[in-house]
């Protein structure tokens, strides 16, 4: 079953949306609400899970919400 | 042996027995509908069943799995938004999951890998979805390991 093509695309589609929550969550923690929901969208247009993987690493590391766009649009 | 391919699908539509609904898309569709339209005709009779939220969300989700088997996924992504399927079993098991991948990832960047590998088995017992929410949102500002371990025992 978890090899088969719809469980893939689910896990990868379900991936994708929990990765840019968690992002989203670690930076509020962080930095402005505004601000981070300003950057969801950019987020949403991104569809490498690798890509998104590390952005949420970058996130964890992220010193301004500036940086962290810049990361975003690099 | 019963190949599903060989079942007319419209009967079991019609029938709407909820059990057997997420394997309709597997059937064979009625003479002359073209395959993206069975699959509409599908998702339609699943998203109308009497059922309550829980389990229409889990046919959702075992229709968009079963549905993909044969079909292009984006058939089904296209046909079923994510919030009609985010209360099934199927989606909480792989969000669970998701979650505790980013708790490690979050703590290996802060933390000993061999202490956050320590923890890990006790992140794995938590099925609790919210549970799962607060500690990752307590995983970056715990000042060390030891602090987010007694979270994780609290």
């Amino acid at each position: 079953m978890q090899e088969s093509k719809g469980y893939q695309h689910l896990r990868e589609r379900i991936t994708k949306e929990t990765t840019i929550n968690h992002i989203s969550v670690v930076l509020k923690t962080k930095f402005s609400t505004e601000f981070v929901d300003a950057l969801r969208p950019a987020l949403e247009n991104i569809d490498d899970l690798e890509r998104l993987k590390d952005l949420y690493i970058q996130s964890i590391h992220a010193r301004s919400i500036q940086a962290f766009a810049q990361k975003l649009i690099q | 042996m019963i190949r599903l391919i060989e079942i007319e699908g419209q009967p079991i539509l019609e029938r709407q027995a909820p059990g057997l609904l997420p394997f309709t898309p597997l059937m064979k569709p009625p003479v002359g509908m073209s395959p993206e339209s069975w699959a509409q005709e599908c998702i339609d009779a699943t998203r109308a069943t009497p059922v309550d939220q829980r389990t229409q969300a889990d046919l959702l989700f075992a229709l968009y799995l079963f549905g993909s088997t044969v079909y292009d996924p984006q058939v089904f992504k296209r046909r079923i938004p994510e919030e009609l399927m985010r209360e099934s079993k199927g989606y909480q098991l792989m969000l669970r999951e998701n979650t505790i991948e980013h708790i490690i990832a979050l703590l290996e960047q802060q933390f000993h890998t061999e202490a956050v590998r320590a923890l890990t088995p006790m992140l794995q017992n938590i099925d609790d979805l919210e549970r799962l929410k607060e500690l990752l949102l307590a995983a970056p500002r715990v000042p060390n390991i030891e602090n987010f371990a007694q979270k994780l025992i609290d």
